[in-house]
């Protein structure tokens, strides 16, 4: 396997060095519109967010071969699942760290004594992102690309873009576009069943939840996008005027929400909704249940009709989201997209894609 | 019960052997001072850091010290501060001057908060007593102004109603007349020496030596924690014991009223 | 000035404090009813009134918002600025310093730094049900940091100024710790922490108001009982302790009332500021320091500052529900500087 390994490295360099020779440069504009030359495709590169590891491992089935730093998050939120990367890849606990989860704990000397041919960053994200001027200006001058990659402002028209992206700067393109079609091939089903079709738009409340309590709902933008895009109405984005807020339980009862989800991602033993990488079914349904059961939910139409799904938090941050995106619209939907499973749209990602699969319980729908 | 009564019997103060300090540093070394009569004002003079006001507060059980302090047959620096409520009251210097609290109501307070309450001995009420001991002060029509609406001078004889309403046997004040005016600094030592006449002991902190040649009866100078001169006032303030003390050269002659007065001559 | 006219005059300003109680503590029923009686549903005041009172006759929805959302929000905002304010008052006496309160001197930072380690760390007693970590931590850590205050003040032997100093040092240090926290936290656990330490009402249920209820029912006796001798604490603590009080006794009591008062508080609803400095206050303008009275005083304005902030927390932005931390300094602020200054015109 080492060996292998190895033999593939040497592949990549040198084909990578004949493409540098040839003099073609790689020169793409990032989803921030900043124009970016790589002399060829990038082979030791900085992650500005641990988790977008997911990210890269739809490209490539060593993905931490590529990765030259990054911030700690993944080990922070990945549960379980980071646990079943590091088993794959111990090489993994060797990367070198450049700050915590937050921006502001990233260390810019860190990243250029690591010498990355490249650092991608997400364009809002809890790393370095398009707002960290500092953060640009220094590693520029340093002579370090950077790109900007977004699957969290806007999911829906930037995730295809940003994949491109990552194939060119990669030289895995392949991939890239293996991927693109197959998620293009899921979205355009659902957006082509939707047009002209005018279908009421069931109502959808949505919680996010974190230990005992529920942090807020999406108002405009992202999980609201998402909503949006299947053709429901999230009935958070009426009210609050950004990503995320606090919802009056009041008014989610006089609106009577047809659909109730809830994201989580609580491993086992810990309070809040528990879904996820190794989460059972009969764990996440006991959990969910735990969650509606509060007397506010009591009222609510969706919970008396069972009309209650949850799904797994950090889709809202991956080109994953297709997945989450048919799980919506199946919920929304169902007579519609009655031939649309989320279950299988990620079978076939882990088969297909993923260097490693996600095992567990990602959607659900409460017994 | 009328105010001007003393609720122990009178006897007299013996202060022997006091030993006080901050942390490792002595202030009073074994002071002794001559036994004080009841009925008597005694005035202590010397220079800053003499130790004028650590002995106050000494006696009062505010600083920790050793010693004795005899109040008749009752040794005070054995009692609790709940104990030796019953025979002393401490006035400090300083009052606060920015509490929004009525005159009659900080009066009733020194009354009411205190665990041993001079009613148990008395039919009148708290107000009651309270009024009148601000009538004897002078500042009944002040009553109800609050304290942070009176003067400097005003506030002083409050807080002087305020040590004095329970009655205390020794009162214990510390330079009570610094801040005042001329008329206020006359007006808080003439009730000192009326409280002297109910039968009570008052040690006052002063720094007038011609206020306390007029006003005490009796005089301690002290340096460096020392007892440099004791006795009457004509006894102790000499030229000799200013000039130990201070290092100021003075005469003491009687003016043309035959009051003796301490004149400056450096 | 004749003695009967001072007695007069002296029992009518003894009825006219009586009486600015009894007006704040009409003002806090209004605001109250007030309270109970917004919400973005529009509900007539009489459907709310008869869903209080006869909740089985109303269908379950309105019996929901009203019994699990409206009610448990606001009787907390009542509770939680009634239990600061009194905590801020008690301090500002015992500690003679008007700038005290649970928020200057690393109470409520320490309850942080408890919320923080349950919420980042999973850390919190063993066995403990993990749904009630975070608010046993904080409730562990507020009542740790004024114990400790006690005893740091005790081994140095030195006064009030002493404990205000390391007090606000201690402010500083748990503030740090919670950073070094919050730099180790998980993005996800961040947002949990941040959302925390804004303050919510969402929070509340019955069980967290039976608790904080039952606490200010039974520390409140104590507080007024003890009410002479704070206002005799005030004059000065020299003339107090001649007089007999048991000043350090009084005053460790008093730490421990507002332990109790904050760290309960702070725990069910996150760190809501500035009630406890600004409700003290304006019981301090409006009825002066004699504190028979500015106790309960203090009590009421709080609940009323709370009160305001829960209805503005909801009306804003009808349907979201704004941080109520935030709204309470934005409602006490302007409260308190009408006050100082219709105070300085007179």
């Amino acid at each position: 396997m080492k060996l292998n390994l190895k033999a593939v490295c040497l592949a990549v360099v040198l084909g990578a060095a004949a493409v540098a020779s040839m003099g073609q440069n790689i020169t793409v504009t990032d989803i921030v519109g900043r124009k970016v030359t790589l002399k060829s495709p990038a082979k030791k590169v900085i992650l500005g967010e641990g988790r977008a590891i997911i990210t890269l491992s739809l490209l490539h089935p060593d993905p931490v071969s590529l990765v030259a730093g990054w911030t700690g998050d993944f080990k922070k939120s990945g549960g379980l699942l980071f646990d079943e990367y590091q088993k794959r890849f111990p090489a993994m606990a060797k990367i070198p760290v450049i700050g915590a989860s937050g921006k502001e704990t990233v260390s810019t000397e860190r990243i250029i004594s690591l010498q990355p041919e490249l650092a991608i960053f997400g364009a809002g994200s809890h790393g370095p992102d398009a707002r960290s001027a500092d953060v640009i200006r220094q590693l520029e001058a340093a002579g370090i690309p950077i790109i900007f990659v977004d699957f969290r402002l806007h999911p829906f028209k930037n995730t295809i873009p940003s994949m491109e992206l990552l194939g060119k700067v990669l030289g895995r393109e392949k991939q890239a576009n293996d991927y693109i079609a197959f998620y293009k091939s899921h979205y355009d089903k659902i957006e082509q069943r939707l047009k002209g079709k005018n279908l009421p738009r069931p109502k959808v409340y949505m919680e996010m939840i974190r230990g005992e309590n529920l942090v807020g709902s999406p108002g405009k933008g992202n999980l609201g996008e998402f909503i949006d895009f299947v053709g429901a109405h999230n009935i958070g984005a009426d009210i609050l005027p950004g990503e995320v807020g606090t919802l009056n339980m009041e008014y989610v009862i006089r609106q009577q929400p047809d659909i109730y989800i809830a994201t989580g991602i609580a491993t086992p033993g810990t309070p809040g909704f528990e879904i996820g990488y190794g989460i059972t079914e009969a764990q996440a349904q006991q959990s969910l249940k735990k969650q509606v059961s509060r007397p506010v939910a009591l009222p609510l139409k969706a919970v008396q009709q069972k009309k209650v799904y949850g799904f797994w938090h950090l889709f809202y941050d991956s080109p994953l989201n297709i997945a989450a995106v048919d799980a919506l619209a199946r919920w929304a939907h169902p007579e519609l997209f009655k031939d649309i499973d989320p279950d299988e749209t990620l079978k076939i990602i882990n088969e297909k894609f993923l260097a490693v699969p996600f095992k567990g319980t990602y959607f659900m729908e409460l017994k | 019960m009328s105010s001007g009564t003393i609720i122990q019997a009178p006897a007299s103060l013996r202060i022997a052997d006091i030993v006080c300090g901050y942390g490792k540093r002595r202030i009073l070394d074994k002071l002794t001072l001559p036994e004080l009569q009841p009925g008597r004002v005694l005035s202590l003079v010397g220079p800053n850091g003499a130790g004028k006001s650590t002995l106050l507060r000494a006696i009062a059980g505010l600083n920790k010290a050793t010693g004795s302090v005899h109040y008749g047959a009752v040794d005070l620096l054995k009692l609790s501060m709940k104990g030796k409520a019953r025979y002393l009251s401490f006035m400090p210097q300083m009052v606060p001057q920015d509490v929004s609290l009525p005159v009659i109501d900080a009066v009733i307070s020194a009354l009411k908060a205190s665990p041993f309450d001079p009613l148990d001995q008395a039919n009148a009420s708290v107000y009651t007593l309270s009024l009148n001991m601000l009538k004897r002060v002078g500042i009944e029509e002040l009553a109800l102004q609050n304290l942070d609406q009176l003067s400097g001078g005003q506030r002083q004889l409050a807080s002087l109603a305020r040590s004095v309403v329970r009655e205390p046997s020794i009162l214990l004040l510390d330079e009570p007349t610094s801040a005042l005016d001329l008329r206020h600094q006359v007006a808080v030592m003439k009730l000192i020496r009326s409280f002297a006449g109910d039968g009570r002991i008052v040690m006052v902190v002063l720094h007038d030596l011609n206020m306390a040649m007029r006003w005490s009866d009796e005089v301690i100078v002290l340096k460096e924690g020392k007892l440099v001169a004791a006795g009457i006032p004509e006894q102790a303030l000499t030229p000799e014991s200013v000039w130990e003390v201070y290092g100021i050269r003075v005469r003491v002659e009687a003016c043309s009223k035959g009051i003796p007065q301490v004149l400056v001559d450096a | 000035m004749e003695t009967d006219l001072i007695n007069l005059q002296y029992k009518r300003r003894f009825r006219r404090r009586l009486l600015l109680l009894l007006l704040l503590g009409v003002s806090v029923v209004v605001v109250f009813c007030v309270d109970i009686a917004v919400g973005p549903s529009l509900m007539e005041l009489g459907e709310v009134f008869k869903t209080i009172f006869a909740p089985a006759a109303a269908d379950l929805a309105t019996r929901v918002i009203i019994w699990e959302v409206r009610l448990p929000y606001s009787v907390m905002a009542l509770l939680v600025g009634a239990a600061l304010s009194l905590a801020g008052l008690e301090m500002q006496t015992t500690l003679n310093n008007p700038m005290a309160s649970p928020f200057t001197l690393g109470v409520s930072a320490a309850a942080a730094l408890g919320a923080a380690l349950a919420i980042v760390l999973s850390a919190s007693i063993p066995g403990l049900d993990p749904k009630w970590a975070v608010a046993v931590n904080a409730f562990i850590f507020a009542f740790g940091s004024v114990m400790l205050l006690q005893f740091l003040s005790r081994l140095g032997g030195s006064g009030v100024e002493a404990l205000v100093l390391l007090g606000i040092a201690m402010d500083f240090t748990f503030k740090a710790l919670v950073g070094i926290l919050q730099y180790v936290a998980s993005a996800e656990a961040l947002q949990q922490f941040v959302f925390w330490s804004l303050g919510s009402l969402t929070r509340s249920n019955w069980e967290s108001i039976t608790v904080l209820g039952s606490i200010i029912a039974v520390v409140m006796p104590f507080s007024i009982a003890a009410s002479w001798q704070m206002t005799a604490l005030r004059l000065g603590e020299d003339s107090a302790r001649s007089y007999g009080i048991n000043v350090r006794r009084l005053r460790f009591f008093s730490l421990v009332r507002v332990s109790l008062l904050t760290a309960t508080a702070v725990a069910f609803v996150g760190t809501i500021g500035f009630v406890g400095l600004v409700g003290p206050h304006i019981a301090k303008l409006l009825i002066g320091e004699d504190h028979r009275f500015s106790l309960p005083a203090a009590v009421l304005s709080g609940a009323l500052v709370m009160s305001l902030a829960s209805i503005a927390s909801k009306a804003i932005s009808p349907g979201a529900i704004l941080p109520v931390g935030v709204i309470t300094s934005l409602i006490g602020v302007p409260i308190f500087v009408w006050l100082i200054y219709s105070r300085k015109k007179k």
